[in-house]
């Protein structure tokens, strides 16, 4: 059953929230609540269990996102964390989240270490919380 | 009666329409035409971060307003093309349907063509190289520098000059970012050595005003060029047309899809479609001028001539890009004024050989940061924080390789249904070749502080330049065409896009294909005069 808008605005809320850590304002909301309407109408199967128990798990949406993106590239719910990311992205209250940054070098390598630390991390728990979240009732 | 029908007003129809209206010639342009009325009046004039950090509309063109401008699935050729510009692309593919499985296409039925998204790059072909064409630099170098002084050629005479023939109306080059500057002054500190080496360094020939040219320009650094042609300072197909609509002996008629001609005593007869309506038109001229494109050409070309299931050569130049870590950068703050397109071009003499490889260098500025996070295999939070702190040190290549026939790269028209079907396989050998001179050319990157990061390949027909399909050839079958790009197997249809080039050197096409349509137009309007 296709979600309702309300449950896909709290949907926008949580991707935007795992994506920049803020909530953004409901203009932004209701554009993630169009685009989702219009680009992904009807989902059904494992990608509508999985971005079901994401709604009802926000804890589990870095795990998912990081199994997703390592062994369903093209899941609906890596899709639908994208298209927050581009909405983010192209609106000027979070420019400069997505604005490249020149850094010390030696931070460069500190935070490309500490991301890729916590990615590492996020993919082998992730693999588990997919498993779980695919099994459950959409 | 009309003198020459033209059709298509890409880079080839116009500057083939251009010396034929000069001279007096009665000139008639059907084009399907396609052009964006949605995004590109939206963008204001103002550079890339200043909108990004202050228009609320800019989702509108920055994403498109269906989100087209959001790509799922494989990257596939044609992605990369921004909202304002994906008309570029519009309804070719429902209009000449294409079976491949080793070969993407994209095709143009738009305003200026696939010319309408050029990335403006200038690189006339040397004399060896047209002499290895059946022509000779004397053949184009006025052609040059008529469609040079036409377009607005902004450049410098450096290091790249013995590889690309001199330009009488050079504007001065555009100035390139801290990335390319970084690059550019390291390779300045080992020139001999890296010389002596076969590799060469400098500003690209790029299709820009730098100063005020034909109402054009000059150029404002807005890092825009893949979004809006603010200021039409770099060069579009759609501003010579714009030039030719003011001559009273030409007539631009849009709407027009071309399904076939023939020849008819004296006159050739195009018969077209209205693109909206489905109307059937009839245009007649003394001579046809085709420049729809390569493979639109081949298509018209072989329906026409009703020659189902007879392969043509196609070529492709082959390419790849590799992402590499500029080390100079790290730390540094990027400049927000720039241009967007290719700030610098290598060219690589293969040991040994006469073979050269083309590289250019651009940086990942304009484009948005989510395409990017896409493409890694990593959580979008992460990769999100990782690519904002690595984007301003990365210099992307772009490599080309040169292209010849070879027996697995065809193109042939099928019937029921009717489709163009193309094989674009090269041999192992070719394939290896290719490998072992992209690694060249990394290993001198490396040598300026560019550190490779993966290469990518984006599949045959990634690089748009398609030719090869109707060569010019000194003896040849009716397939071919002769000096005056005359197609042999007509009385008065002459080829003006890629479709006459024999071998492609590693060079972008574009300028050559104007500047070849220049000569096809220059000498047809003598024939008729």
């Amino acid at each position: 059953m296709p979600a309702d808008a309300d449950e896909l605005a709290a949907e926008g809320r949580m991707f935007a929230r795992y994506l920049v850590g803020r909530i953004p304002p409901e203009e932004l909301v209701e554009r993630y609540v169009a685009a989702s309407r219009s680009l992904f109408p009807a989902p059904g199967g494992t990608d509508a269990a999985v971005v079901t128990f994401a709604r009802r798990h926000p804890w589990s949406v870095g795990f998912l996102d990081a199994a997703a993106g390592l062994l369903h590239p093209g899941s609906l719910l890596r899709n639908k964390i994208l298209v927050m990311a581009a909405i983010l992205e192209a609106s000027p209250a979070f420019a400069d989240d997505f604005l490249p940054r020149a850094v010390h070098p030696l931070s460069l390598g500190l935070r490309l270490a500490g991301h890729g630390t916590l990615a590492v991390g996020r993919m082998l728990l992730g693999t588990v919380v997919w498993a779980a979240a695919s099994r459950s009732r959409a | 009666m009309t003198d020459v029908v033209v059709v298509g007003s890409g880079p080839g129809g116009v500057n083939a329409a251009a010396p034929l209206v000069a001279a007096g010639r009665r000139v008639v342009m059907l084009d399907y035409g396609n052009e964006d009325r949605r995004y590109a009046s939206l963008i204001p004039h103002r550079s890339f971060a200043d909108l990004r950090r202050s228009d609320g509309d800019q989702h509108r063109y920055f994403l498109g307003d269906r989100f087209e401008g959001v790509p799922f699935g494989t990257a596939r050729v044609g992605a990369q093309l921004t909202p304002p510009r994906m008309h570029i692309l519009a309804d070719a593919a429902a209009r000449i349907p294409v079976k491949s499985e080793s070969f993407a296409v994209s095709m143009s039925l738009a305003r200026g063509g696939l010319g309408a998204g050029w990335s403006a790059g200038v690189f006339p072909f040397s004399d060896d190289e047209l002499r290895a064409m059946g022509l000779g630099l004397a053949d184009l170098q006025p052609h040059y520098d008529a469609v040079a002084e036409r377009i607005g050629v902004a450049g410098d005479q450096d290091d790249l000059a013995p590889f690309f023939p001199a330009s009488p109306s050079m504007m001065p080059a555009l100035d390139i970012d801290t990335s390319g500057q970084i690059v550019l002054a390291r390779y300045r500190g080992r020139r001999d050595g890296l010389n002596a080496a076969g590799f060469f360094l400098g500003r690209p020939r790029v299709a820009a005003c730098t100063r005020r040219h034909r109402g054009r320009g000059p150029h404002a650094y807005l890092d825009l060029c893949y979004w809006a042609d603010m200021d039409r300072s770099i060069y579009r197909p759609q501003w010579t047309l714009e030039e030719l609509q003011a001559a009273p002996n030409f007539t631009y008629v849009p709407r027009q899809f071309v399904e076939s001609f023939d020849e008819d005593g004296g006159r050739v007869r195009v018969r077209a479609r209205h693109a909206d309506t489905d109307a059937a038109e009839v245009h007649e001229g003394r001579a046809l001028v085709l420049a729809a494109g390569t493979l639109g050409t081949a298509w018209l070309v072989l329906r026409s001539l009703r020659r189902y299931d007879t392969p043509v050569p196609l070529l492709c130049n082959p390419y790849a890009y590799v992402p590499t870590l500029n080390t100079g950068m790290l730390g540094r703050v990027p400049d927000e004024r720039r241009y967007s397109l290719g700030q610098l071009t290598a060219i690589v003499r293969m040991p040994g050989t006469a073979r050269i490889v083309q590289a250019q260098v651009f940086s990942y500025r304009s484009l948005l940061t989510f395409k990017l996070m896409k493409e890694l295999p990593l959580p979008y939070r992460e990769s999100l924080r990782m690519l904002r702190v690595l984007l301003p040190n990365f210099a992307i290549l772009g490599i080309h390789h040169e292209d010849r026939p070879a027996p697995g790269k065809w193109c042939v028209l099928r019937r029921e249904p009717e489709r163009l079907e193309i094989e674009y396989r090269p041999g192992e050998e070719e394939t290896r070749m290719q490998r072992a001179d992209e690694r060249n050319v990394l290993r001198f990157f490396r040598r300026l502080g560019c550190w490779p990061l993966r290469t990518l390949r984006p599949g045959h027909g990634a690089s748009l330049h398609y030719a090869g399909t109707f060569p010019i050839a000194p003896e040849g079958g009716d397939l071919s065409c002769d000096r005056d790009g005359r197609l042999r197997a007509t009385r008065a249809v002459y080829l003006a896009d890629g479709s006459v080039f024999p071998w492609i050197p590693p060079k972008g096409l574009t300028f050559n294909l104007m500047a070849n349509a220049d000569r096809v137009g220059t000498r047809l309007a003598e024939r008729l005069a």
